[in-house]
């Protein structure tokens, strides 16, 4: 079963009677434990697609079914990370993650889920970070399904780097992988970290890649295989080519 | 940055020329002239300590004492030497200060008295501001029917109402401490609900996002938000507090400073108006010493 099932979903932004189409018809299917990354220019739609998949926005029509469900609003089995922002400023990292528990994990008593906030913490490394202390929260949620919104995009390539080998090793630790829709303009992060990479234009999916790594997954080898340079070429063609495609898979 | 600048060796010029001109004979009423030479020297303290312990400014600091003591010195050659002003509605320095030292307990108690009404006042205001200024601003429906009741009632002024309020309380310091309420209460609340309501779309949506009940948000997102806002509030906040506390006190109370100014202008002592003026001065320099504390913990807190 798709644990997220979107179809015919279609939204517009409107502001004084006008209407400014942002996504149309749009069809989306991803299964249990998928990384799916969907790239695509700034304005293109995707990070409009991750707040109606947060319960954010809600669509102007279409079906939303998240576990089968229809969604009605945010929570906390998908949890988020914003691009810019999603802690509270006037708590401290431990209170961030902390918070973050026993909003979705309201089971756990108080000294279990400050123990588990500071072995998340530990996990991500500098909790003066606030990246990785927004990634150790969602993750410290265990909810089904993260939705990141160009979590990595402000970060300095170091950094970049060390987050992405740091989101590849921390889904991979608990034997059942997170579902994730990760939105991002990075092709190369897209091929690192994805399953399957959807490419967006003027909110419609205009392609669909398959990435053929396995996990867990070697940024060196990766970034050194000829299958990668290959996958490269094709969505750099995408990117900044209007040119027609043919992808690997019909769509 | 210097110490002895010229600014410092003026300021202290105009000094010496002043007590000298305290302990010279001239038109002075009071037998000895030590509260004025106490006070004085509590001045100059509080001036070296910035100077030496704090360096900060330390040129402006010295130019500032250049006009606290020529303000005093004019004073004082104005009412005791040259005799140009009427002595009961310019009293001399040495007359005024003199009051500090013969009614310090009188003095004490008034200000005690004042405090009392103004932080129970200004808690009440401040915590029923913020306690329904959150709901209100944070729920829609109780946003709908509060906020054009506040938008009405905000603008007017305690003063206004302060007379009937007298009237109406059974007590005088319970009516004292309603305007204050009431003076503090109405602005807090309105610029809570509308610091709320035009929250930071980035916080809303990640306190959204965490599937937030409305306690949990009122609490955990919403106080914490509004807070520091409050709190660099506070210095407006006690002005208004004071001007409130020293008019309702000046309506018919028994005690605190408004009182004791109102009360001696009955009798025409200016003397004593006077001193009652500077001190209320020196209460407020005191708390906006006290608010710039919390502030700067506040920050460091941020």
């Amino acid at each position: 079963m798709n644990i997220i099932d979107v179809s015919h979903l279609t939204f517009s932004y409107k502001k004084n009677n006008s209407y400014n189409r942002v996504l149309t018809d749009l069809n989306l299917q991803i299964k249990e434990g998928e990384f799916v990354c969907i790239i695509g220019h700034s304005g293109c739609g995707k990070s409009t697609l991750l707040n109606i998949l947060a319960g954010l926005l809600l669509p102007d029509s279409g079906n939303l079914l998240i576990e089968g469900k229809a969604l009605t609003g945010p929570g906390t089995e998908r949890a988020i990370v914003f691009q810019h922002y999603s802690l509270f400023p006037w708590m401290t990292a431990y209170k961030n993650v902390l918070f973050g528990i026993q909003q979705a994990r309201s089971e756990l008593s108080k000294s279990e889920a400050g123990e588990l906030a500071r072995v998340y913490i530990r996990k991500v490394g500098l909790e003066d970070n606030v990246k990785r202390v927004a990634i150790a929260r969602a993750l410290a949620m265990d909810s089904k399904i993260l939705l990141l919104d160009e979590p990595f995009s402000a970060l300095d390539a170091k950094n970049r780097n060390e987050l992405q080998q740091l989101l590849e090793y921390l889904l991979d630790t608990n034997g059942n992988r997170k579902t994730v829709v990760f939105v991002t303009h990075d092709i190369e992060e897209a091929i690192l970290l994805a399953d399957r990479i959807l490419f967006m234009r003027q909110g419609r999916f205009e392609a669909e890649f398959t990435v053929p790594f396995s996990r867990p997954r070697n940024r060196e080898n990766t970034l050194s295989s000829s299958e990668y340079k290959k996958l490269k070429t094709k969505l750099i063609d995408l990117f900044y080519f209007d040119s027609e495609l043919e992808t690997n898979e019909d769509f | 940055m210097k110490i002895f600048s010229k600014s410092f060796f003026i300021a202290h010029f105009i000094m010496i020329v002043l007590i000298i001109l305290v302990n010279i004979p001239g038109q002075k009423s009071v037998e000895d002239s030590k509260a004025l030479l106490v006070g004085i020297f509590i001045i100059e303290l509080i001036y070296l300590y910035k100077l030496i312990l704090k360096r900060k400014n330390v040129v402006a600091l010295s130019d500032i004492m250049i006009i606290v003591w020529s303000i005093l010195l004019l004073w004082e050659i104005a009412t005791t030497q040259l005799n140009l002003l009427h002595p009961v509605l310019v009293p001399n320095p040495e007359d005024v200060f003199h009051v500090f030292a013969s009614q310090y307990n009188m003095l004490l108690l008034c200000v005690a008295s004042s405090m009392e009404l103004l932080v129970i006042g200004t808690f009440f205001g401040i915590g029923l501001g913020l306690g329904l200024g959150l709901p209100v601003g944070w729920i829609p429906r109780l946003r709908e029917i509060f906020y054009p009741i506040a938008n009405v009632l905000t603008p007017i002024p305690p003063v206004v109402y302060a007379p009937y309020l007298i009237a109406l309380m059974p007590t005088f310091r319970s009516a004292s401490a309603v305007v204050i309420f009431l003076g503090i209460f109405w602005p807090t609340f309105l610029s809570i609900i509308i610091r709320v309501n035009s929250i930071e779309p980035h916080i809303l949506d990640s306190a959204k996002v965490l599937n937030v009940n409305n306690k949990t948000m009122i609490r955990k997102i919403l106080l914490p938000y509004v807070i520091p806002s409050v709190i660099s509030g506070l210095k407006v906040t006690m002005i208004t507090s004071v001007m409130l506390l020293t008019f309702a006190e000046m309506m018919g109370a028994t005690r605190g400073m408004g009182f004791y100014i109102i009360n001696y202008t009955h009798y025409a002592n200016y003397t004593n108006v006077v001193a009652g003026i500077i001190l209320v001065g020196i209460v407020v320099t005191l708390l906006n010493w006290f608010i710039n504390i919390i502030q700067n913990k506040a920050i460091k807190w941020q």
